[in-house]
C-alpha cells in the first residue's frame, strides 16, 4: 500500500545527505514500524511521502499512486500527524476538524460520526469549542490525531505518535492502530521508543544516517542477529558507530 | 550587579537581534535585504530630520532676542520625555505583559530584581533611539553660546537619564492598572485597543501640526515663532514650565557652576528616586502578579459541538480559515481589516477638514471631467488595494501551521480562489466607503460610482493574485510573533511596488490614448489587460511549487 524506492533527500545543497536511498514496502493490514536514532532520517522520510517536502530522486506510492505524479490523489489516500502538532492557534478545535473534513471531502454525516467516535476516545468532546491555542501539547496532538482519522485514511501515517500522549490516549491510539490494519488498512509510523515496536508492530525498518539497516519482521530481524536479542540489543548493535 | 549586566546583554541581544543578523550576514546573503531596506527607510527620513533641525535653530534664534535661550532645553528635554512617556506605555506593555521571555527568565535562579532591572535598563536603550536624534542637535545648537566641559558632561548625562523617569512613570502606571485587569484571555482585546490609540494620538499629532502649520503664513515663520514662544500659554511653554525635571536639566546647562551642578545633582537624584519605584513597582506588583495570574483556572465551555455542522467545499473552508485567521489575531485584524475603513476616512475626510473650499473646486472638475475622474479613480482603487497586505501575506500568516496547507489535497484552482476571497472583499469594502462619500460630497453620479467600482475591482486582480503569487513563492513562516508576518514581510513590499507599477503602466497608457481613443475604449483594454495578467499570474501559481 505504501512503497518507497531509491528514496533520497539531502539538505543544504547535497551536504547533508538526510536520507540515502532507501526502499521499503507496507502491505495492507500491516502497523509498520520506522526505527532510528535521533537525526536518523525519519522525519525527512515521512516529510517525503505525505508531500512536504520533494525528494531528491526515487519513487514512493501511495496505494499505487505515485506522489509526485497525482499528489491530490495520492494524499487523499493517505493522512498525516506530525512529531510536533502546531495547529492554527486561533481555531477551534472544532473549526479545525470541519476544515480537514471539508478539504478532505468528508459528509455531514460521516463526519459526524467519526468526531463522535474519537473525540470521546482522546477525551476531546469538552474542549473541542475551545481555541486551539488554550491547549496543551497533549490536547494539541489529539485533535491532530482526530482531524486525521475523519476521512478514514488508507495509509496512516505518524512521527513519533506516542511521545506526548497520557497512557490512556496512548493505549487507545494502539488499538485504533490495530483495528485500521484488521480493516485492511495501513499504519505506518515513526518511533524511537522500541518497546513499543517491539509489543505492536507487524515489521519494522531500522534507518540510521540515512540508510535502512535493516528490515522484517521482528522474528526476520532477530535471526538476522544473534538469535533471542530483545529489539533494543538488535538496535544498538545495528546502529553502533 | 554583573548580573544584570549580563540578563540586559542577552536581551539586548534577543531585541536586536544582532546574533541573528551576523548569522545570516555570514550564511544567507539574500537576506540581508531587510537590513538594506531599514537603511534606505532611515535615509528617507533625512529631510524631516533636516526641517527639524532648521526649526530647532530658528527657535532658539526666537528664544536668544527674547533673552531665554536656556528655555530651548525645558523645550526639548520635556518634549522628548512626553514622546518617552507615550512609547513607553506601549513599550511596557509588550516587554512586560506581551513577551513571552518571561517564562524563560523565571526559573533560572536570578534574583528577580535583576530581571525586571534588566528589562528596564533595555527598554532605556531602546528610547534612545528616539531621545538621542531628538537632543543631539539641540547639543550642538546651543553650544556655541553655552559650551565648555561642564556643559559637554552634564548634556550627555541628562541625555542618558531622560528616559528614566518618564518610563518609570509608564511602567508605574501600566503595572498598576494592569493589575486589576486579568489579561490572560484578553491579551488580543488589550492589543487591538493600544493599537488604535497609538493611531489616534499619531492622527492628533498629525492634525496638530496641519493646523499649526496652515496658520503660519509663509515667510513669517519667525514671527509665527515669535509669537508663539512670547504667549505664556502655548504649548510648548506650558509643557516647559510644568516637567520639573526638565527644568532642572536646563538649569544645569545653562547657569553657571554651583547652580548647574546642584541642579544636575536635583536630575540625577529625581531619576534615581523614579527607576527605584519602578524596580519596586516591578518587584511587588508585576512579578507577584505574574505568578498569581496561572492560578485563574480555564474551564472549558463544554458546548454541544454538533450543532451548526455543515460541509464545505474546499474552496469555502480554505477562505473561512482564512478569514478567521485575519479576524482573530488583532495585528493582521489591524493591518488588513481597519485600513480598509481608515484609509477612506483619511483619504476623504483629511481634506475636507482642513477647508470646506475645496470640496466646490473638486466638484467643479469633476463635472468638466468625468471620464479622467473615473480613471483617477479606478488608479486609485488599484493603488489602495495595493498597499492592503492580506493577499501578500495570506501563506506567511500560518507561520509553522503552513505543513497543514502544503499536506492537504487541495487542488490549485481551489486554493487561489480561497485566497482571493478575502482581499477582495476587503477591497469591495474600501472601494465603496471611498465611492460612497464620494457620490454625496461630489455629486458623483451612479454610473461614475459603477463603472469606477466594476473596473477598479476587475483592475485590483492583478495586484492581489500577484500577492498571492509571491508569497507562495516564498513566504514567511519562521516567527514567533504574528507581527513578524506581516510587518516584516518584504513580500507586502513587493506586491506594493507590483500594484503601483500596474497603476503607472495604465495610467501612462490611458495619458497617451486620451486624446485618441475614447473613455469607452480605454475602460474596455485596462478590463482585458487585467484578466490577461490575472490569468497568466494564476498559471504561474498552478505551476508554484508549494513546498517550503
Ligand atoms: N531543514 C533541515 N535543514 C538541514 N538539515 C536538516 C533539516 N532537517 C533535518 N536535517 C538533518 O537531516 C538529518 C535527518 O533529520 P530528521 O529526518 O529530522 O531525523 P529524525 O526524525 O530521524 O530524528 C539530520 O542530520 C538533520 O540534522
Ligand atoms: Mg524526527
Amino acid at each position: 500500500m505504501l512503497k518507497l524506492e531509491n528514496v533520497s533527500k539531502s539538505y543544504d545543497n547535497g551536504k547533508t545527505n538526510a536520507v540515502d536511498g532507501i526502499s521499503l514496502e507496507v502491505n495492507a493490514g500491516e502497523i509498520f514500524g520506522f526505527l532510528g536514532p535521533n537525526g536518523a532520517g525519519k522525519t525527512t522520510t515521512i516529510k517525503m511521502i505525505v508531500g512536504l517536502l520533494k525528494a531528491d530522486s526515487g519513487s514512493i506510492r501511495i496505494n499505487g499512486i505515485n506522489n509526485s505524479v497525482d499528489p491530490i490523489k495520492a494524499k487523499m489516500q493517505m493522512s498525516y500527524v506530525p512529531d510536533n502538532p502546531e495547529v492554527f492557534e486561533k481555531l477551534k478545535g472544532i473549526e479545525y476538524l470541519n476544515f480537514m473534513a471539508d478539504v478532505y471531502s468528508v459528509s455531514k454525516e460521516d463526519r459526524t460520526q467519526a468526531m463522535e467516535r474519537y473525540l470521546d476516545l482522546f477525551d476531546m468532546k469538552k474542549a473541542v469549542n475551545d481555541p486551539i491555542s488554550s491547549y496543551s501539547h497533549g490536547m494539541r496532538q489529539k485533535i491532530v490525531l482526530t482531524g486525521a482519522l475523519l476521512h478514514d485514511p488508507q495509509v496512516f501515517i505518524l512521527d513519533e505518535p506516542l511521545v506526548g500522549l497520557d497512557p490512556k490516549s496512548a493505549f487507545n491510539l494502539k488499538e485504533v492502530m490495530r483495528e485500521r490494519c484488521d480493516q485492511g488498512k495501513c499504519v505506518f509510523f515513526s518511533t524511537h521508543v522500541l518497546e513499543v515496536a517491539e509489543k505492536i508492530c507487524d515489521r519494522v525498518a531500522i534507518i540510521d544516517n540515512g540508510k535502512i539497516i535493516a528490515q522484517g519482521t521482528m522474528e526476520e530481524l532477530k535471526g538476522d542477529v544473534n538469535s533471542h536479542e530483545s529489539l533494543e540489543n538488535i538496535f544498538l548493535e545495528l546502529t553502533e558507530r | 550587579m554583573k548580573e544584570i549586566m549580563m540578563l540586559t546583554k542577552v536581551l539586548l541581544n534577543a531585541n536586536f537581534g544582532f546574533s541573528q543578523t551576523l548569522y545570516q550576514f555570514k550564511t544567507n546573503r539574500k537576506k540581508m535585504l531587510m537590513p538594506v531596506l531599514i537603511v534606505l527607510a532611515v535615509v528617507s527620513l533625512l529631510p524631516a530630520y533636516y526641517l527639524y533641525i532648521s526649526i530647532l535653530d530658528s527657535v532658539y534664534m526666537q528664544l536668544f532676542l527674547l533673552g531665554q535661550e536656556g528655555a530651548i532645553f525645558a523645550m526639548t528635554f520635556s518634549g522628548v520625555a512626553l514622546m518617552v512617556l507615550f512609547f513607553g506605555l506601549i513599550y511596557v506593555m509588550s516587554t512586560f505583559y506581551f513577551s513571552k521571555d518571561m517564562e524563560q527568565l523565571l526559573y533560572l535562579p536570578l534574583k528577580e530584581e535583576s530581571i525586571i532591572t534588566a528589562k528596564f535598563i533595555n527598554m532605556i536603550i531602546y528610547e534612545y533611539l528616539i531621545v538621542i536624534p531628538f537632543l543631539a542637535p539641540v547639543f550642538v545648537t546651543a553650544y556655541a553660546d553655552m559650551g565648555g566641559l561642564l556643559y559637554t558632561i552634564n548634556f550627555i548625562i541628562g541625555m542618558l537619564l531622560v528616559p528614566v523617569i518618564p518610563l518609570s512613570i509608564a511602567a508605574i502606571v501600566v503595572m498598576s492598572i494592569m493589575k486589576f485587569i486579568n489579561i490572560s484571555g484578553k491579551k488580543d482585546l488589550i492589543r487591538t485597543i493600544s493599537l488604535f490609540l497609538m493611531l489616534g494620538v499619531i492622527l492628533g499629532v498629525q492634525l496638530l501640526i496641519n493646523q499649526a502649520t496652515s496658520s503660519m503664513t509663509p515667510g513669517s515663520e519667525g514671527e509665527y515663532l515669535a509669537a508663539l514662544l512670547r504667549n505664556p500659554n502655548s504649548l510648548v511653554n506650558v509643557l516647559g514650565r510644568s516637567y520639573p525635571p526638565a527644568i532642572w536639566m536646563s538649569k544645569a546647562l545653562y547657569q553657571e557652576n554651583i547652580s548647574a551642578v546642584f541642579s544636575m545633582i536635583l536630575f540625577i537624584a529625581a531619576s534615581a528616586v523614579f527607576f527605584a519605584g519602578a524596580i519596586f513597582t516591578g518587584k511587588s506588583i508585576y512579578i507577584k502578579g505574574y505568578f498569581n495570574k496561572n492560578d485563574a483556572k480555564k474551564k472549558t465551555t463544554g458546548v454541544d459541538y454538533r450543532k451548526g455542522m455543515k460541509s464545505d467545499s474546499t474552496w469555502e473552508a480554505i477562505f473561512k480559515n482564512d478569514m478567521r485567521l485575519v479576524m482573530r489575531t488583532p495585528i493582521y485584524m489591524f493591518n488588513c481589516v481597519s485600513v480598509v475603513v481608515l484609509i477612506p476616512l483619511l483619504l476623504i475626510l483629511m481634506p475636507f477638514f482642513s477647508g470646506g473650499g475645496d470640496v466646490n473646486i473638486i466638484a467643479q472638475l469633476y463635472g468638466e471631467f468625468k471620464n479622467v475622474f473615473t480613471l483617477v479613480l479606478i488608479g486609485l482603487f488599484v493603488l489602495i488595494g495595493a498597499t492592503n497586505p492580506t493577499a501578500s501575506t495570506t501563506f506567511s500568516r500560518e507561520g509553522k501551521s503552513s505543513w497543514i496547507t502544503v499536506m492537504i489535497p487541495a487542488k490549485r484552482p481551489e486554493i487561489f480562489i480561497g485566497r482571493m476571497i478575502f482581499p477582495l472583499i476587503l477591497q469591495v469594502i474600501t472601494m465603496l466607503f471611498i465611492l460612497v462619500p464620494l457620490i454625496f460630497l461630489l455629486k458623483l453620479s451612479l454610473f461614475t460610482a459603477l463603472l469606477s467600482f466594476i473596473v477598479g475591482l476587475v483592475a485590483s486582480l492583478p495586484t492581489i493574485s500577484f500577492g498571492i503569487l509571491i508569497d507562495g513563492y516564498r513566504p514567511k513562516l519562521e516567527w514567533d510573533d504574528p507581527q513578524k508576518a506581516v510587518k516584516q514581510n518584504l513580500n507586502v513590499v513587493f506586491s506594493m511596488f507590483a500594484g503601483m507599477g500596474f497603476a503607472a503602466l495604465m495610467g501612462f497608457i490611458s495619458i497617451l490614448l486620451f486624446n485618441t481613443a475614447r473613455i469607452g475604449f480605454l475602460l474596455v483594454l485596462i478590463l482585458v489587460v487585467s484578466i490577461l495578467l490575472t490569468a497568466l499570474i494564476f498559471s504561474m501559481f498552478k505551476k508554484l511549487r508549494l513546498q517550503w
